[in-house]
């Protein structure tokens, strides 16, 4: 039982990043959603520009994927399985985890409100669209930054 | 410079000149007229063609654009909407136009297309109101008398038809019979569908009318209403309907046929005369911008100074006096900017053009930003497989379309960017993710893969982070070393050496620590300790140096240290390079372990897997492109753009040929 308990504790690790980071670009591309669609009763035209800012929350969850497929990899579960993990080395890939899976949940969600706004925007001042994409990836940054922290930190756990 | 010098010119023409100096600036197209009310000069009478006149033109051109709408659609089109869009388009001269306008009858033909769109669409409301009427009356068809009962009535009996929710229906029909005499009938007609509440048809004595009423005021009776004119029985009527059915069919399909010929010979005569008339409505307009005295005319406009030779060669080869001036534009005037690059840069003016436009005597960040834009996004895909495919696909779309002009500029945007990912990711040894190293066939090119790559980010992610954050460094000095130059070509060398040189010097003196703690040389660290310290020390020294109190410069100076954590997150920001290259990297690897293990189910593996290696990598492409088009562009706007530049300005919008469906040639060509 101890001897798989860390490949277990990765396993949560990968489940947590996946899982909430593709919650929050649910929620994100959800709110988005409901603006797009109701832009889109006025001018149904604009729906190539509104499905470009609705999926701008999706990166998230990408993230979040990346990141368990990383912590699946790394503790052999996909095939090989000669991997040791200790319970410490589990509870690590556990910890690295956590920033996607934290931060991915509220930016996703965070930057579905923000395109939303954005969407009407758009609506109103076609000629700002550029601005418009710009503003949500401010918000993604920080998934960006959690993703980068939580590869760093796979990447220095020792197996 | 990339911001073109422009000129203010003024020419003052003989009236019967207008016209001609009208042509002159729209065939240069590069000129910005300046409307005389902008000017603030006298309130003078519009300038040129009478209001009249451009009233006719609009209503010509409304009608036309009308027509040309109505046979669009019946028009089968040789080219698909995507060539249209990004081809290029014929190009015809203005006389060219004019023979063919004045040769044809457009007027007739808006009005037999507004004949035919209106008859087109009476045909389909009668067919509506008929398709409801057939409904309704399937609904009765086993009423045995005929409809005139029901509709107008007899002396004697009158009848009303109506639907009642089923479950009061029984209780309703006895009710009424109890109040109807001989003469009277309530009949019940099951409905058709399962859950249609079921139609009842009523006829009564004329004197009963009112208790009759009553009655189907007290239930919830809704009352259908039958047109007069159905008078016969059931099934007759329904013929009838059906024949005018078939007959409003005919007609329509000879309507559509004739709009489709129509549409055949007209459609592409029709867009060269909407496009003609657009250019002659917009000289109309632009004649309204000119002052004019009894005699003359007078137009103020922006001109680019390396075209003004050329412009005055063209006015001064008129017969009718002309005269015209020009000035340098004044300090407190705002003419607009006007861009000219290099080729390299080119593709990125949509990108200042997103952000804004800049000030006529400020500096433009297009040339600047260029190169960074097009690495960083090579470096954000960074994969060589996506390049090639990226590249590949723009090259087809631009060679196929015969693409030109800005539709041409924005796909190179991506031509460049695809190259640069090319060599990234050849760099960093990623051919759609780990292709070679994944599917056994292809093994025998790893280790040219390998040989020639530098980098593998994904075994080696701190060199790679290091990597984009000394280009941070880079660029963000960069920005604080234009901006340095720009106050100091202005003037405003406390400025320079305060704001920028400071936190230059602070920038480097960390760089030193850094290298100096890294076990480059203490001489290293010290000299950036001085840096540093250097830096700081200016910075607490002029930062206050708009605030009067000494007390208020030595604190503001003292806060103004704070703003190197904003230094810092601005160079800690371009990790995301990183970040982005080993998402790309990394989803190319998953798709490629899917495919891999699809690949071992028996007889359908490969097929399913190749299908799964075709969508996962397109999938990846198109999220990832739109990454690294959004961070790239965002490290340029926040983290560069922030250093030096303020947008605020306009860009020229030059009198030209504003046309839709074709190109004017020049005149003199």
């Amino acid at each position: 039982m101890e001897d798989i308990m860390g490949t277990m504790l990765a396993a949560l690790g990968a489940a947590l990043a996946a899982g909430f980071a593709g919650a929050g670009s649910g929620l994100g591309i959800g709110v988005a959603g409901e603006a797009g669609a109701g832009v889109m009763t006025e001018d149904p035209k604009k729906f190539g520009l509104v499905l470009l800012m609705q999926a701008l929350p999706g990166t998230q969850g990408i993230y979040g994927l990346l990141a368990a497929f990383f912590a699946i990899l790394k503790v052999g579960l996909f095939g090989g399985g000669d991997v040791e993990v200790s319970l410490w080395q589990g509870l690590g890939i556990l910890f690295a985890c956590l920033p996607i899976a934290i931060a991915g949940f509220y930016t996703g969600w965070a930057q579905g409100k923000t395109c939303a706004a954005c969407i009407h925007m758009v609506v109103k001042r076609p000629e700002e669209t550029g601005k418009a994409i710009v503003l949500p990836a401010m918000v993604e940054t920080y998934a960006v930054f959690a993703l980068l922290v939580t590869i760093i930190l796979l990447n220095s756990i020792q197996l | 410079m990339a911001i073109a010098k422009v000129k203010k010119v003024r020419i003052i023409a003989h009236r019967d000149a207008r016209d001609d100096i009208i042509g002159i600036l729209q065939d240069m197209r590069s000129c910005e007229l300046i409307s005389e009310q902008e000017q603030g000069g006298k309130k003078k009478q519009a300038g040129g063609m009478d209001s009249d006149a451009l009233q006719h033109l609009e209503n010509e051109l409304t009608d036309l654009r009308f027509a040309l709408r109505f046979l669009e659609s019946h028009y089968d089109d040789p080219e698909n909407a995507m060539e249209r869009l990004l081809g290029a388009k014929d190009s015809y001269s203005l006389e060219e136009l004019k023979d063919l306008k004045d040769a044809a009858d457009f007027a007739s033909l808006s009005k037999e297309s507004r004949t035919l769109e209106r008859r087109l669409s009476q045909i389909n409301t009668e067919r509506g109101q008929i398709a409801s009427l057939l409904e309704t009356l399937s609904s009765i068809r086993s009423f045995p008398y005929e409809l005139s009962l029901l509709t107008t009535g007899t002396e004697r009996v009158r009848g009303v038809v109506g639907t009642i929710p089923a479950a009061q229906a029984e209780q309703f029909e006895a009710v009424i019979e109890e109040n109807l005499d001989t003469m009277g009938e309530c009949r019940r007609f099951a409905p058709e569908e399962k859950d249609a509440p079921p139609v009842v048809a009523i006829l009564y004595e004329t004197e009963k009318a009112q208790k009759i009423e009553e009655l189907l005021g007290q239930y919830p009776f809704s009352k259908v209403d039958l047109p007069q004119s159905l008078s016969g029985f059931v099934g007759d009527e329904e013929a009838r309907l059906h024949d005018r059915e078939e007959a409003l069919q005919q007609e329509r399909l000879e309507l559509e046929e004739r709009a489709a010929a129509l549409a055949d010979e007209w459609v592409p005569e029709c867009r060269k005369a909407v496009d003609y008339l657009g250019v002659l409505r917009d000289r109309g307009e632009a004649l309204n911008k000119a002052g004019r005295t009894e005699r003359t005319v007078a137009y103020t406009l922006w001109c680019p100074a390396d075209r003004l030779e050329e412009l005055e060669a063209a006015v001064s080869a008129l017969d009718l006096p002309t005269d015209l001036s020009s000035t340098d534009p004044e300090p407190d005037e705002d003419p607009p900017a006007l861009l000219r690059l290099p080729a390299y840069a080119r593709p990125c003016e949509v990108l200042t053009k997103l952000y804004g436009a800049p000030h006529y005597h400020a500096m433009d960040p297009t040339v600047p930003m260029a190169p960074f834009f097009i690495l960083f996004f090579g470096m954000c895909l960074s994969d060589a497989g996506y390049g090639v495919v990226i590249t590949g696909l723009i090259l087809l779309l631009i060679y196929k379309y015969r693409m030109e002009g800005e539709t041409r500029r924005f796909f190179n945007l991506f031509l460049f960017g695809g190259v640069s990912t090319i060599a990234v990711g050849i760099l960093c040894g990623s051919w759609l993710g780990n292709l070679f190293a994944a599917f056994p066939f292809l093994s025998f090119f790893q280790p040219v893969v390998e040989g020639i790559s530098l980098i593998n980010p994904m075994e080696d992610p701190i060199t790679y982070l290091l990597i984009a954050l000394a280009l941070g460094f880079v660029q963000v000095l960069y920005g604080l070393g234009l901006a340095f130059r720009d106050n100091w070509k202005q003037g405003d060398r406390i400025a320079a050496i305060g704001d920028q040189g400071g936190w230059g010097l602070i920038l480097i003196g960390i760089l030193l620590i850094a290298l100096g703690s890294q076990g480059v040389g203490a001489s290293f660290s010290l000299l950036g300790k001085l840096c540093a310290a250097f830096g700081a020390g200016l910075l607490v020294a002029t930062q206050g140096r708009e605030k009067p109190t000494l007390l208020g410069k030595a604190m503001t100076g003292l806060l103004s240290l704070y703003n190197v954590t904003s230094y810092i997150s601005d160079i800690l920001s371009y990790s995301r390079l990183l970040a982005l290259g080993m998402a790309t990297g990394a989803i190319a690897m998953i798709v490629n372990m899917l495919v891999t293990l699809i690949g071992d189910v028996p007889y359908v593996g490969w097929l399913i897997g190749l299908f799964v290696f075709l969508i996962g990598h397109t999938f990846s492409i198109a999220v990832n492109v739109l990454g690294a088009f959004i961070h790239s562009l965002r490290l340029q706007y926040v983290e560069f753009f922030s250093k030096f530049y303020s947008a605020g300005g306009r860009f020229m919008e030059p009198f030209e040929y504003n046309t839709k469906y074709i190109n004017i040639k020049h005149n003199k060509t």
